[in-house]
């Protein structure tokens, strides 16, 4: 039925367009997104399957969650009509990669959110660097397509099926499948490329590459009965731990900051996927992580900043979102009485339980250093006192009511720890 | 509570309202305390009802909770009217003696504290919510000792008593763990009820607190020195409360903790160490102080004869008396510009002071009728069951009366240099004579009330020891010329073991440790090693532009999916 509206909307968007009644575009897609996401109730418990659709309350956690980041994405700041509209479009591809029970579907809503996000992060095309990393994008996307393909195609082999479920799970290879999906968040070995591309793109390309495809990725995979080998599974959540906790050390460019951090984030994710119960630690974790990435985005994108050290004296020129910020980075790291805590207790509580008592502790020194860069912004914005390059604010952004409405959460669930969906 | 929360209240408002504000709102805290105590002190004592209060629970480990609350027992509340007692009129004399002072705000709202601490330790039902109160009186005693502290001696004084107090804290700690390990709880109720054989070791362990916390013989030397603070201080911390921490502590856990002998021979060594250096003093509160020593001494010798009774209540008298005699000196010093010296008191007019030091020294004495008497007596008999008791509680009897004696021929009897005295402020005079009537009453009340039939009255021995004492007093008072006296002015050297034997030798272990562990090997693991390591490291991760490296990376990880997982 969201679907349904959702096209609707899409119709009306574009007669909106014609006749160039731009904001009202705009709330269309706020509205709209947030509503429906809203609307979207969870299911009664246990899985509906129609077809090629499947319904259960994860996935519709999922769906709402799409809307509710893609609504508040829209948010932001203004942005050029057609991207309101690609992001509008893309919620239907993230849609299909939460509800499809076939595996072409799922690739079909793959490939509708990777087109989309190439055409966002390219933007209008006039910035080389916008350019680069938007062919890099591209390029990324199609291995990992290639990849999924290459595992559908085994798994159809094995197997003799495409769907994903039918009474109960389908076994069969499906190492390919989980690379490329792999490859879309960013995890080592194949991370490289999200550094690259956040630097690339611009801020408002950024807010839509930092969250979207994490959350729905992750709670895709929670889904996903996934027979890993254990090797490669430790290699991929040590790697991005530690990998993304040191290439943060130093980092200064704000950008780059962000893709290290987000590379550190999804190894703690992936450590949640050992064994057990998926929804109350990986989809807990994303959750969480979204939340916190929204505020930074938020506060990011009234900022003209590009480096930490053009932060310094920051929480004195802004008291109020430095302080915002300073909970959230605190968050970040995972210090108790915020929402950080619970989510890196839950992954690394799944997987000590499970035996695995050196990803615990890799979880544990990952965690130490990554502190170190997250609280590092934190001493620039309050305890240095020299500011180089000046700055001034970006006007008419909505970012503060976003950063505030995340960061109660953040502390509630910190306080409390609860789902949030 | 309520002593804590007037402190709170006076510290944070303290700018508003003024030090004479602070002063009204705590001592109006602390006479609330004392009429409600008084009231649990009918219902428990007199009615004998016994109650606990449960708060709330602090924490649960298994089946194991640790509840915050309160006990009420006769011994437990008879302690607390004492202390609220000894605090009120404490704290209406320092509204006067620290008149002309400029932090008084703050040293009335600690004293609350303080009290309020001492209360939490009295009443606690297990050992962690006593550790609290007894933390919360070092820390206040600490402040308040370091009073002025722009003053270096007071400083040091200050220091001194803290790190000396330290050690019986680490004791005290190490006693809760090993009562927890033994007993399996640490409330006292439990302790008691599935004991079997006393735990020698833990008692070894909270006679480290004891030892520390009551001044005993080897550990007194921060006492002395405390007399730097402020003279209301001595009063109520250095006489009453205190001090008597560790005794009352080893009291409640009497039946649990082993060790008596121990404790007979600290007690019978203190009281005899210590009031030995009284006889050689010369400053007026520190003869009172070694004083203090010397009758911890009897409770805790009174501990180790099984006569917990007698020391609880020997507890409760000599708070009183000691309080006021405290109070007494501090108006005599005051009324005398701040001098100390006995030697250099005497003559002047007979004022509430001077009788104040009197009756308090007839009360240490243990003379008939004086608030001291029943209690000291009492002690003295049941000790006799050592022998070693029995020796060093009579010298005990000969030495507290020489320089009790002494003290008073200085200050009052002797015609010193006639010299102009200031004259007593009434709040000082009342609170002294406040504290000197209910000393006497509490004395006779219980002489008359409490004692049984004895078969003899007070021993023909001790009244000689007395007697001896008294003569000594008037006659002897200078010993200085002889080697004793040699000893005993070097406090029996024990500063100097102290320092030679284990304070340079921690100090040169501490430097090897920070030289050669801190500063090169941690160092080289920690802060410094890690910071290099890190920065190679994040120097190779973040290498960039090599498109080659970012194509290897694909290609590893595409076979490392394919192949690992099918």
């Amino acid at each position: 039925m969201v679907s349904v509206y959702i096209i609707g909307m899409s119709l009306v968007m574009m007669i909106g367009v014609i006749r160039r009644k731009e904001q009202r575009i705009r709330e269309i897609v706020i509205y709209s997104m947030l509503i429906g996401g809203i609307v979207e109730k969870e299911s009664e418990s246990g899985m509906k399957i129609y077809r090629m659709i499947m319904e259960e309350e994860g996935s519709k956690r999922g769906v709402i969650g799409i809307m509710i980041i893609g609504g508040m994405i829209v948010m932001l700041g203004k942005r050029r009509r057609e991207e309101e509209i690609i992001i509008m479009q893309m919620s239907e591809g993230y849609k299909m990669m939460m509800i499809g029970n076939e595996w072409m579907v799922v690739y079909m809503g793959m490939e509708w959110q990777s087109l989309g996000m190439y055409s966002i992060g390219i933007g209008r095309g006039r910035s080389i660097k916008e350019r680069e990393a938007g062919i890099k994008y591209l390029i990324v996307s199609g291995i990992a397509g290639g990849m999924y393909l290459m595992g559908v195609v085994r798994n159809y082999k094995e197997t003799g099926s495409m769907k994903i479920i039918e009474t109960e799970w389908i076994g069969g290879s499906k190492g390919w499948i989980i690379g490329s999906v792999m490859m879309k968040i960013g995890v080592v070995p194949m991370h490289l490329w999200i550094r690259e591309i956040y630097e690339g793109i611009s801020k408002r390309s950024m807010e839509v590459y930092a969250v979207w495809p994490k959350w729905g990725i992750g709670n895709m995979l929670c889904r996903w009965e996934v027979e890993w080998g254990r090797g490669v599974w430790v290699i991929v959540v040590v790697g991005s731990i530690i990998i993304g906790s040191i290439g943060g050390y130093g980092e200064e460019s704000i950008r780059r900051w962000i893709g290290y951090s987000t590379i550190s984030q999804m190894g703690y994710m992936l450590m949640g996927m050992s064994m057990g119960n998926k929804e109350e630690s990986v989809e807990y974790y994303i959750s969480v992580y979204s939340v916190m990435m929204m505020v930074i985005l938020g506060w990011w994108s009234e900022k003209r900043e590009r480096r930490m050290k053009e932060l310094v004296g920051e929480g004195k020129r802004n008291s109020v979102k430095s302080i915002m910020l300073m909970i959230t980075m605190y968050s970040m790291m995972g210090m108790p009485v915020m929402a950080g805590f619970w989510s890196k207790y839950r992954v690394m509580m799944e997987s000590v339980r499970s035996g695995e008592y050196s990803m615990g502790i890799v979880g544990v020194i990952g965690g130490v250093i990554g502190g170190y860069y997250y609280v590092k912004m934190v001493e620039g914005m309050y305890f240095k006192e020299v500011r180089e390059i000046k700055r001034k604010e970006l006007n008419k952004r909505e970012g503060q009511s976003i950063m505030s409405i995340m960061l109660v959460l953040i502390i509630l669930i910190g306080i409390e720890e609860r789902n949030i969906i | 509570m309520m002593p804590i929360i007037g402190g709170v209240i006076g510290l944070v408002m303290g700018r508003k309202i003024g030090g004479e504000g602070s002063s009204r709102l705590n001592i109006r805290s602390m006479r609330w305390s004392v009429v409600m105590i008084s009231m649990e002190l009918y219902e428990v004592v007199i009615n004998g009802v016994k109650k606990e209060v449960r708060m709330w629970e602090w924490m649960r480990e298994g089946v194991e909770r640790v509840e915050c609350g309160v006990i009420e027992e006769r011994e437990v509340v008879e302690m607390m009217w004492m202390v609220v007692v000894v605090g009120s009129i404490v704290e209406e004399y320092s509204r006067w003696y620290m008149k002309e002072e400029g932090e008084r705000v703050r040293f009335m709202s600690i004293v609350s504290i303080f009290i309020g601490s001492m209360l939490i330790l009295v009443g606690s039902e297990n050992m962690l919510q006593m550790y609290i109160g007894w933390e919360g009186i070092g820390v206040c005693s600490y402040i308040l000792i370091s009073y002025w502290s722009s003053r270096s001696e007071t400083s040091k004084a200050g220091m001194k008593a803290m790190v000396i107090n330290r050690i019986g804290d680490m004791g005290i700690m190490l006693g809760i763990g090993k009562g927890y390990v033994s007993y399996g709880s640490v409330s006292y109720g439990v302790m008691k009820s599935v004991v079997i054989e006393e735990d020698r070791i833990m008692g070894i362990m909270i006679i480290m607190g004891v030892m520390t916390k009551s001044s005993q013989m080897g550990m007194q030397t921060w006492l002395s020195d405390a007399m730097e603070g402020p003279t209301p201080v001595s009063a109520l911390i250095h006489a009453a409360t205190l001090v008597t921490a560790g005794v009352y502590v080893v009291i409640r856990m009497e039946g649990i903790i082993g060790g008596k002998e121990i404790m007979i021979g600290i007690g019978g060594g203190s009281i005899v160490y210590i009031g030995m250096l009284g006889v050689y003093a010369q400053d007026i509160k520190k003869i009172i102080a070694y004083s203090t020593g010397s009758q911890l001494g009897y409770m805790v010798l009174s501990v180790g004869v099984e006569s917990s009774n007698n020391s609880i209540s020997h507890v409760i008298n000599h708070g009183m008396v000691k309080g006021m005699l405290f109070m007494s000196a501090g108006g005599i010093i005051h009324s005398r510009k701040e001098e100390q010296d006995i030697r250099k008191m005497g003559g002047g007019v007979m004022r509430v002071s001077k009788m104040g030091v009197i009756i308090g020294s007839m009360g240490i004495m243990g003379i008939e009728y004086s608030s001291g008497y029943e209690s000291k007596e009492e002690i003295i008999r049941e000790s006799s069951m050592s022998r070693y008791g029995e020796i060093s509680s009579e010298l005990g009897v000969c030495i507290t009366s020489y320089y009790s004696i002494r003290m008073i021929k200085r200050v009052i009897v002797s015609e010193g240099k006639k010299r102009r005295e200031e004259e007593e402020e009434e709040g000082m005079k009342r609170s002294i004579m406040w504290m000197s009537i209910i000393g006497v009453i509490i004395g006779y009340m219980k002489r008359e009330w409490e004692r049984e039939e004895w078969e003899e009255e007070i021993g023909k021995k001790e009244k000689e020891m007395m007697m001896i004492g008294v003569v000594l007093g008037i006659y002897k008072e200078k010993i200085k010329g002889r080697r004793i006296g040699r000893w005993i002015g070097k406090k029996w050297y024990n500063e100097v073991w102290q320092n030679r034997w284990i304070g340079r030798r921690v100090e040169e272990m501490c430097r090897e440790i920070v030289e050669g562990i801190d500063r090169k090997i941690l160092e080289e693991c920690g802060g410094k090693g890690s910071r290099e390591m890190m920065e190679v490291m994040e120097r190779v991760v973040r290498r960039r532009g090599n498109v080659s490296k970012y194509g290897i990376g694909m290609v590893i990880g595409i076979i490392m999916w394919g192949w690992s997982c099918g």
